[in-house]
């Protein structure tokens, strides 16, 4: 059964998913690695698909494909070994570590439910890094997210990012999105 | 010009700084090292059918590789001669002709100028139009898949600027009935160093693994080392002894030797991928022999100047120059044709989660060469040199693999690199560059692919 969430209800729900995607930018902006991966499902997919330059008449194809490459496509598993290697202290990208602020906008919730207690919620970000003396990076894109109620609170089950640059104006992607 | 390094320093192993820096000598190697040599421009899979097209660059110039009708290959310099602009701004996509956007010149996917607007009204009938296609680049070849470009005529032929690195290219280039292909999607970043410092370190640098990605070595033990077998873990392979072969020609391997019994596969395969690796490994083995198949854990190559690549996991790359001190990073994921499914992503996996700007062994890589270049501009810094003798003096000979081959934490290939590439930065011309001596033959594929010498 479809489910539907209208009006003050929706205000609430939209309202509460917004406060948890700003307390997750926070746990990224306070280092807090370890907290902010438990807030990923067990099953879930953390994809990065790369955008192609392409004529008008093949932009159907400027995205990456599920099997094609892409910056990140990660289950818990491998998100759990990018948190741990920031805390060797020799992952030497992010050692002395970057000074990040996450901006969350134009945050939406689909009001169709994917499932019980499950919504698709897009968001914008604004990811500014800068990094020891006067590096800077600024990235700009958007996230479609699935978020699932939990007993322990939201969960993220999905997170597609979608990065707003071509060639890659950064010596890497050590942060997290 | 004078260099500031000369062959004895190379030969002490001694490095001066200012080659990674100084303008004058990165406009040089611009003319004499990516003008003619023969660099790497795109794997065949990207490239189907005809009208396909790949846009990328030799040295500063920007090409388009492009799939004629008949199969063959053409290189494009991706410049209007009109005005000088660009005609193709997409990275790929297939295309019956390039029309340039500023005034309309149309070129066919051969290069040829086929139509001018306003041709009559502008030029009356003097425009010769036969002798004013794009540029095409004179020499093409592809070998094995891997599409290859050379701006000059007077070039020796692939395979004899290759020389005995054809035996080491096959261990990635046919390794199996079938030969490879690149997963869809090229990975594209930006970064401060010195393109030498990244193809010197593919060339023969297995000595910073334990320090650079010590973190990714550990936390994968962390979340994944219950799930193998201790003898294949990646520490153990770390303190293996091993090779770094220098076959010739400023190309360069770096191998740990493979104890007797142990698998054949990768530090990081999956289950999938092991198994795929047991499976193929006597078709391996009967392709390129014992030695090649069962001596050695092959790991890291670099054709001169910047064509570089990982066996195990199938990263290729190349190391596009952008001024002394910014390089671009292009990087394939290479897999072979015939594997499963589950395979080829099961690789993709592995590649992209270790490799790449996002890879968690090679976001060290970019810190480290961002600040080797930064701490080298200074005055005293460039007064001075960087060491570069790791195993001078402790050269050898292996019966089976060609070239002089030092310890798996030799400097030799490095030496190698800086050998050939003073060589070409003082020659005038090819007449003054060495061919490397090739002893062993060139292996033939059967069936040879349909495009093979296409261009030339």
């Amino acid at each position: 059964m479809t489910v539907v969430v209208e009006g003050l209800e929706l205000v609430l729900l939209e309202r509460e998913i917004e406060r948890f995607l700003y307390a997750e930018a926070k746990l990224l902006d306070e280092r807090r690695f370890q907290e902010w991966y438990e807030l990923f499902a067990d099953d879930v997919r953390y994809f990065m698909p790369l955008r192609e330059n392409r004529l008008v008449r093949e932009l159907d194809q400027e995205f990456s494909g599920d099997d094609d490459l892409s910056y990140f496509d990660d289950d818990k598993r491998f998100l759990h070994s990018r948190v741990l290697r920031l805390e060797t202290g020799m992952a030497w990208a992010e050692d002395p570590p970057s000074r990040t602020r996450h901006l969350i906008t134009n945050v939406v919730v689909d009001p169709v439910a994917v499932a019980d207690d499950e919504y698709s919620v897009e968001s914008n970000f604004l990811l500014y890094r800068n990094r020891l003396e006067t590096e800077v990076d600024i990235f700009a894109g958007s996230r479609s997210d699935v978020l699932r109620r939990s007993p322990s609170g939201w969960l993220i089950a999905n997170r597609k990012i979608v990065l707003d640059q071509n060639v890659l104006l950064s010596k890497n992607l050590s942060v997290f999105f | 010009m004078s260099l500031p390094i000369t062959i004895e320093d190379i030969d002490s192993g001694r490095i001066e700084r200012r080659i990674f820096t100084d303008d004058e000598i990165y406009r040089d190697e611009m003319e004499k090292i990516f003008a003619r040599s023969w660099l790497f421009l795109a794997h065949e899979s990207q490239i189907p059918n005809t009208g396909d097209f790949f846009s990328t660059y030799m040295g500063a110039d920007p090409v388009i590789v492009v799939r004629r009708g008949d199969g063959s290959i053409d290189v494009l310099l991706n410049s209007c001669n009109h005005r000088g602009m660009k005609v193709c701004r997409a990275d790929c996509g297939n295309a019956k002709s390039f029309t340039c956007s500023y005034h309309g010149w149309v070129y066919g996917a051969d290069g040829k100028l086929v139509a001018v607007p306003f041709e009559a009204e502008a030029y009356g009938d003097s425009l010769r139009k036969e002798e004013l296609g794009l540029v095409s680049a004179p020499r093409v070849e592809n070998y094995k898949g891997f599409i290859f470009g050379c701006w000059e005529p007077e070039a020796p032929d692939f395979l004899d600027y290759l020389g005995d690195m054809t035996y080491y290219f096959d261990i990635l280039a046919d390794r199996v009935e079938g030969g490879t292909e690149v997963v869809g999607g090229v990975f594209k970043w930006t970064m401060r160093g010195n393109w030498k410092l990244a193809a010197e370190q593919f060339a023969g640098d297995m000595y910073h693994g334990q320090t650079s990605h010590i973190s990714a070595i550990i936390a994968d033990a962390q979340v994944y080392g219950a799930d193998k077998p201790a003898d294949t873990d990646t520490a153990s392979l770390l303190t293996m002894e091993g090779f770094q072969i220098s076959p010739g020609g400023g190309h360069a391997v770096g191998a740990f030797e493979r104890p007797p019994g142990a698998p054949p596969g990768g530090m990081n395969d999956s289950e999938a991928v092991a198994n795929y690796i047991n499976d193929t490994h006597a078709q391996m083995e009967e392709r390129l022999g014992d030695a090649r198949a069962n001596d050695a854990f092959w790991v890291h190559n670099n054709i001169f100047p910047n064509f570089s690549w990982l066996n195990s996991n199938g990263t290729i790359r190349v190391w596009h120059p952008k001024g002394p001190e910014t390089m671009e990073v292009w990087m394939w994921c290479l897999v072979d044709k015939n594997a499963p499914a589950e395979v080829k992503r099961q690789k993709r996996l592995d590649m992209q989660r270790h490799f790449g700007p996002s890879g968690t062994w090679e976001q060290d890589d970019g810190e480290n060469w961002n600040y080797c270049v930064g701490s080298s501009s200074g005055v005293i810094q460039n007064r001075g040199a960087l060491c570069y003798s790791a195993g001078l003096g402790m050269s050898r000979q292996h019966p089976e693999f060609p070239g002089e081959i030092g310890g798996v934490y030799s400097e030799i290939n490095q030496r190698t690199f800086y050998r050939r590439w003073h060589e070409v930065m003082t020659a005038q011309d090819w007449s003054e560059i060495s061919v490397p001596v090739r002893t062993v033959p060139v292996r033939v594929s059967t069936p040879e692919p349909a495009t093979e010498g296409a261009g030339s």
